[in-house]
């Protein structure tokens, strides 16, 4: 497959601050990091099709999300959220509480052939066969987030979003998902933005970081051009050897 | 015991049982989910039955159905003095019930689950039927029970628009109504025995799917 780029240059006005994001993704995870509030959920959701930017545009490749119109006008393209095919982790998992871990993940995909088959190849690709069954409930947090991936990920999309993914779990379960993520992005040739604010998790999982304050990007690039001062060890050898692969 | 009346009543109550399930979630929908234009006085019409007296309901329904009317005109139907005005009436005054109920169930939906199923390449529809009802289910289902309960009590608005006759029109409150008159005593008791009961089941469903489910981490709303 062809790697794909995902370009990025809107504006949004939002209550209290302006959104105004530009960049482009490619077949990497992009860690975008910053304070509460600097807007990272609002350029996931602007991407994901779940908020609509005042001006700008939004395109993988050949296809566009989003095209603003002239000033005033309603936008030129806008294509509806379910049409987009871009994975969306969210913050809490958004998990369906009245669906089973298996029927979680083949949600997207009910009305294609197999879709319980691949649903099941998922689940066991995440090492959760043993909870196909299980409701949302009667999973722990680490368990729901891999679940919530495997969902995103069943609809074979080429961008993947993810919102604050790691961040109610504790460090030893965090440490494998992400590892987990760089051997699902590696294998894929995944567009992933990984929106976080913590420091740790930016230098583990990503390849390139990009800094968000008050909606706008402040810097980007490797995360020790980002943050020169930061300790050597912090920056994973997998993430490394990931990036120079 | 009235058997005519008995099972005209259920005949009436499950027609509009059916007419409040339909447009009692439509309206759910919409007043949990948009901001329209004139929310207010839609929702204010959609209440008036709870307060107003059946019988001004009765009225504006033989305005709505009767002679020179637009439905009569153009569908050349007359429903008028035949069972399915009783119907009509009967899912106008429990409309209230199954509206609030529903639609306090839907607005408690997560929307951040809906977004997700956007995101998985859901419609509108679809997000509507495999997430927001089966999580709303059980206010749903609540309001219809109260609905269908009031539905099948209606007494007034049936009486001004369907009429009291026996084998036709007269469901049980009616029957009641006329055997008390009658002073037939004994026929009356054993209907009311009937209507209470039913009443009784139906509102101690209504508190068990209201009741929070313990031992249950995710509430299924």
């Amino acid at each position: 497959m062809k790697p794909l780029r995902l370009k990025l240059n809107i504006e949004k006005r939002l209550a209290t601050f302006n959104l105004s994001v530009e960049i482009e993704v490619g077949a990497e995870i992009l860690v975008l990091f910053g304070p509460s509030g600097a807007g990272k959920t609002q350029t996931l959701n602007a991407i994901a099709g779940l908020m609509t930017p005042d001006a700008g545009e939004i395109s993988l490749d050949g296809t566009v999300f989003f095209r603003s119109g002239s000033p005033g006008k309603p936008p030129a393209v806008n294509l509806p959220a379910r049409k987009r095919h871009v994975g969306y982790v969210f913050q809490q998992y958004a998990l369906f509480p009245h669906l089973t871990a298996l029927d979680n993940v083949s949600y997207p995909i009910w009305r294609q052939p197999r879709a319980r088959e691949r649903a099941e190849a998922l689940l066991e690709r995440m090492r959760l066969t043993e909870l196909a069954n299980r409701y949302p409930h009667e999973l722990s947090g680490g368990q729901q987030q891999r679940v919530a991936v495997a969902r995103a990920l069943a609809m074979q999309p080429r961008v993947l979003l993810m919102d604050e993914p790691f961040s109610a779990l504790d460090t030893e379960i965090r440490s494998r998902l992400h590892e987990d993520l760089l051997r699902l992005q590696a294998e894929s040739e995944l567009i992933v933005i990984y929106v976080t604010h913590n420091l740790e998790d930016a230098f583990t999982v990503g390849h390139r970081l990009a800094v968000l304050r008050n909606g706008k990007i402040e810097r980007i690039g490797a995360p020790n051009d980002v943050y020169p001062e930061m300790p050597h060890s912090l920056v994973s050898q997998k993430a490394r050897k990931a990036h120079v692969s | 015991m009235n058997w005519q009346a008995l099972m005209l009543s259920l005949q009436v109550t499950i027609v509009a049982t059916i007419i409040l399930f339909v447009i009692g979630l439509i309206l759910g929908v919409l007043l949990a989910r948009f901001r329209i234009r004139g929310q207010i006085i839609i929702e204010t019409i959609i209440f008036l039955p709870l307060v107003l007296p059946p019988s001004v309901i009765g009225y504006f329904l033989l305005l709505t159905l009767g002679r020179g009317s637009p439905i009569v005109e153009w569908f050349h139907v007359n429903l008028l003095f035949r069972w399915p005005a009783a119907a009509i009436a009967s899912a106008v005054i429990g409309l209230p019930l199954m509206v609030q109920s529903a639609r306090a169930a839907i607005a408690n939906v997560d929307q951040v689950l809906e977004n997700a199923a956007r995101t998985l390449g859901s419609s509108e529809l679809e997000i509507l039927w495999r997430v927001t009802l089966p999580l709303a289910r059980r206010g749903v289902i609540a309001g219809l029970i109260l609905g269908a309960a009031r539905a099948l009590g209606e007494f007034g608005a049936t009486l001004m628009v369907a009429g009291n006759i026996p084998g036709q029109t007269q469901t049980l409150p009616l029957a009641i109504y006329d055997a008390v008159q009658a002073r037939r005593y004994d026929q009356a008791q054993m209907m009311v025995v009937v209507m209470t009961a039913v009443a009784f089941v139906g509102l101690w469903c209504v508190r068990q799917l209201e009741r929070p489910l313990d031992r249950r981490k995710a509430p299924l709303a």
